[in-house]
């Protein structure tokens, strides 16, 4: 295995759902590639696909009514889209774990947090009990748990919506798995303990060499703690690259538009940055370039051919057939 | 979708059995009280398809004339209960407090006899007839509309849109029948047509116990206990007054349970 | 710096209780929500509050409009005491005071048309005499808020959410009211749709002129929207200052806490996230002093005795806390 190269690369991911109302086209194309111990925020808005992204990657994605059309998802070199349903059961938790935006649904409310961890832990490992019950107290301790012997005894309803954020993240590492995916993990905390749960994200990089994928909607998080960002938009990934040239030097419209639409925390503005109209719908998807009812640069050309993701400076991909600036720094 | 098959078979059905009861007049080929007791329990022939009965009248036309008789009074009586359940369960539901606690216990009260067996007191107690089994039937089924009206008001009741509406000025009696009832329609809707079921095969349980609509009025439960008697030398006289029951009863059901996947906002909003 | 001095709403000594069923055995014990607020909103004035969630700010809100009933304390508005209006009384005050909601999908009565839902407060109150006129009134507050004439036949499922609360706030604002409280009135939409809602928000404060108090989570959002912003913990309010000083110089060391948590959409600018320990206090069991003592750096063994009085530190400013 290399250090430093790529652990995650996902190829041309194309995913539909048939549901009563028609096919959802809810991924059309979306490539993207996460270094080892890396950070990468998949950002969107509402029916962007970025969970639909992370569902896919860990093979959680319902099917039907999801359907995998197209794409790869190489992990450490092998393709996860491959693997039998029991393959991936040791690779889930083991190499790959996953945390929710609600704690409450992915914790069973019927087991103690001690019976919940050292069953995963075991589950996994050939270990007595007993060093389950250590290894999981050590888990704990690491996410910053006080008296970790004594949340081990409760349920999860005991449990503050923080402390349960929390006890999901030691439970994911508890098995020290190499990536982590994040979907929208702090949505449904307060800002102060969105900060710690965002803080103890960072350590566990530092730590653990974890590489992670956080999905949010949040362009405040993303900064924070991310390397490089994907910007999602109606299935698509329409940038992608660190995110210093992302928030300084955004290429397509969609992205500055958002980013221009954040009301700012550090000046008094009259009016803020407005993208006209609304998330399209998926099953009728606009033609060519989703974005482009919405987009102030638009060309003919939007209208008729979907844009491909391309490098156009160096690590800064765009899928945009008028980027800004031409593309050129 | 086997489900949606199975809720247009019982719309079918349904529909088929109501036009018949209103038709019954027209379409029945023989005067469902008219005897000939030369051609007693005769099986079925070209002339009577299903038959004749003990004192030779014609199984046909009772069953259908019985379609009539069995529809209006369960008609009547879930309409009634329906009118009346909805109204107090809404009160109960939206005001809750001491109001909610006595109508409720009321009908806890009715709701801890087993099902048939009240239909059954109430009957014993006014004595047989057209009327008071539909006093029965209305009694019988008041909790139900009841409990489920209350059920969906009180989760109604908690949206935002019936703060707004007080804050626009709407009073009470307005906000509960301008705002909250026409949202909770649909499983009251529902539960009619689960409702329609039940009262048919209550009727027709109380007919066969001699509770129910008397002789020579043509019903289905009271036609198939004399039946009983008879089933071995004729079994035609049994089995189409218990074919119809069966098939009326499925047919509510499988409508009921069809409305409900369609109705339910859940599955149509966003 | 604060050019209005009519006061419009002024709350004395607010104070909600709420039972609480604890345990098996269903003991009931009493929460305090809101415990003891004060504070004073001018005429023309818009003001934020902030808080996270379960502070008591929504509550607060809500008492305001008087869709509850205080359990203690005054609210004079435009100099009269409405914290115990009943009747016909209350109903003429509703015209003055309303709100917009957080959900655009529960707020919105799913079978009313948009409208059927404009239309009924003109009925209510007997502004529009005919239905034509009541038709112009409606439809001049829904191009107000940026719909469309033919938008008017149409169900609420029929809109996205950001369309459906631009009708909410067609709805708040029909009747021209003096007051309005605005309840997390984007935390439901879109970053995209948000700065929609905000814009139209500000150019309609301009056009109706009313006054109004805005309750967020979201700093950058009440920073946009008020002029003096309020903070709030554990049904508390800990500090109240104009918006520009508070952005400042945030003085109690919860908005400090607060300011210092919210992310930051520049990358240039990370902050030095800490990983502290703590959790935010039980409403059922407050800390015996102040109730951010707990989580406080500057706790000394006063904070845990008795909870310190908002007082004036600067003009304009008040604080909460003895180490300021």
């Amino acid at each position: 295995m290399k250090k430093n190269g790529k652990i995650l690369e996902v190829q041309n991911l194309k995913v539909y759902f048939d549901t009563e109302e028609g096919i959802v086209k809810a991924l059309e194309d979306v490539s993207f590639s996460l270094k080892r111990s890396e950070i990468l925020g998949v950002i969107g808005e509402t029916g962007s696909g970025k969970s639909v992204t992370a569902y896919t990657i860990t093979r959680l994605l319902p099917q039907p009514p999801g359907m995998i059309l197209e794409g790869k998802v190489l992990f450490e070199g092998e393709d996860l889209l491959k693997k039998s349903e029991n393959e991936m059961l040791d690779i889930r938790g083991e190499k790959i774990s996953m945390i929710f935006q609600e704690p409450m649904t992915a914790l069973n409310p019927v087991f103690t947090v001690e019976e919940q961890m050292t069953d995963v832990i075991s589950y996994h490992e050939k270990i007595s009990k007993k060093q389950a019950a250590e290894k999981a107290i050590r888990a704990l301790e690491l996410v910053k748990i006080p008296d970790p012997s004594l949340v081990m005894k409760k349920y999860p309803h005991e449990l503050s919506g923080g402390m349960r954020q929390r006890v999901m993240i030691a439970l994911a590492l508890s098995c020290e798995p190499e990536l982590l995916i994040a979907d929208e993990p702090t949505t449904a905390l307060d800002v102060t303990i969105q900060a710690q749960i965002l803080a103890l994200i960072l350590e566990m990089r530092e730590k653990l060499g974890l590489s992670v994928i956080m999905i949010t909607h949040n362009f405040g998080i993303v900064s924070e703690i991310c390397d490089s960002v994907a910007v999602m938009y109606a299935g698509n990934i329409v940038e992608f690259s660190s995110i210093y040239n992302v928030f300084e030097n955004p290429l397509h419209p969609y992205t500055e538009g958002l980013l221009k639409a954040i009301p700012p925390l550090d000046k008094d503005v009259e009016s803020l940055n407005v993208i006209p109209g609304v998330v399209p719908n998926l099953i009728h998807p606009p033609s060519g370039c989703r974005f482009h009812p919405r987009c102030s640069r638009k060309l003919d050309i939007c209208e008729k051919k979907p844009p491909k993701l391309v490098e156009l400076t160096d690590g800064h991909f765009v899928a945009c057939h008028n980027p800004l600036g031409g593309g050129k720094r | 979708m086997r489900k949606n098959k199975m809720a247009t078979l019982g719309a079918f059905i349904v529909i088929a059995i109501v036009i018949i009861g209103i038709l019954a007049p027209i379409i029945s080929p023989y005067d469902p009280n008219a005897q000939d007791l030369y051609n007693s329990l005769e099986g079925p022939s070209l002339k009577h398809p299903f038959g004749v009965d003990l004192y030779g009248r014609d199984i046909l036309s009772r069953v259908i004339w019985g379609a009539r008789i069995s529809l209006s009074i369960s008609f009547t009586a879930v309409l009634l209960s329906g009118m009346l359940g909805i109204m107090l369960g809404a009160i109960a539901g939206y005001f809750g407090g001491i109001i909610d606690e006595i109508i409720m216990r009321i009908f806890d009260m009715l709701l801890s006899f087993p099902d048939i067996l009240l239909a059954i007191a109430i009957v014993a107690i006014l004595g047989p007839g057209k009327l008071n089994l539909i006093l029965a039937l209305t009694i019988y089924s008041l909790p139900q509309f009841a409990r489920i009206t209350r059920g969906s008001v009180i989760s109604e009741k908690n949206n935002e849109y019936v703060d707004a509406a007080r804050l626009m000025g709407e009073n009470d009696i307005s906000i509960l029948f301008r705002y909250i009832l026409p949202n909770c329609i649909s499983p009251i809707i529902v539960q009619g047509t689960m409702r329609m079921a039940t009262a048919i095969l209550v009727i027709s349980g109380l007919g066969f116990l001699g509770l129910g609509i008397q002789p020579p009025t043509p019903e289905w439960g009271t036609d198939l206990s004399v039946a009983r008697t008879y089933l071995r030398v004729a079994p035609h006289m049994g089995i189409f007054p218990g074919l119809a029951i069966f098939i009326t009863v499925m047919g509510f059901n499988f409508f009921g349970d069809g409305l409900n996947d369609a109705l339910n906002p859940r599955l149509k909003d966003r | 710096m604060n050019q209005y001095n009519n006061p419009i709403i002024e709350v004395k000594n607010l104070l909600k209780e709420f039972d609480v069923i604890k345990g098996f055995w269903a003991k009931k014990a009493k929460i305090k929500a809101v415990n003891d607020v004060s504070f004073t909103i001018n005429e023309g004035e818009a003001v934020g509050l902030v808080g996270e969630s379960g502070c008591g700010k929504t509550t607060t809100g809500r008492i305001l409009v008087r869709l509850m009933e205080p359990t203690a304390g005054k609210i004079i508005f435009a100099g009269k005491d409405i914290s115990i209006l009943k009747g016909n009384k209350l109903k003429q005050l509703r015209r003055e005071l309303q709100m917009v909601f957080q959900d655009p999908f529960s707020s919105l009565n799913p079978r009313m048309t948009v409208y059927d839902i404009l239309k009924r407060p003109l009925e209510i109150f007997k502004i529009a005499k005919t239905s034509e006129e009541k038709k112009q009134i409606a439809l001049k507050a829904l191009q107000d808020v940026g719909l469309k004439s033919e938008h008017l036949t149409r169900y609420p499922h029929e809109f996205s959410g950001g369309q459906r609360q631009r009708i909410a706030i067609a709805r708040a604002l029909i009747l021209k009211p003096r007051f309005v409280v605005l309840d997390e009135p984007t935390s439901a939409l879109d970053v995209s749709v948000q700065a929609q809602i905000l814009n139209l928000l500000r150019n309609l404060r301009k056009e109706y002129s009313f006054t109004y108090l805005l309750i967020s989570h979201d700093l950058s959002v009440v920073r946009f929207l008020s002029d003096k912003i309020m903070v709030m913990y554990m049904g508390k309010l800990v500090e109240v200052a104009p918006t520009s000083e508070l952005f400042k110089e945030p003085l109690h060391p919860y908005t400090k806490l607060l300011m210092s948590s919210i992310p930051n959409p520049n990358p240039r600018n990370r902050k030095k996230l800490k990983l502290i320990e703590g959790d935010i206090p039980s409403l059922l069991n407050p800390p015996p002093g102040c109730f951010f003592a707990p989580r406080c750096p500057l706790r000394t063994p006063e904070c845990d005795k008795t909870f310190p009085k908002l007082r004036e530190v600067k003009k304009g400013h008040l604080v909460a806390c003895f180490k300021v």
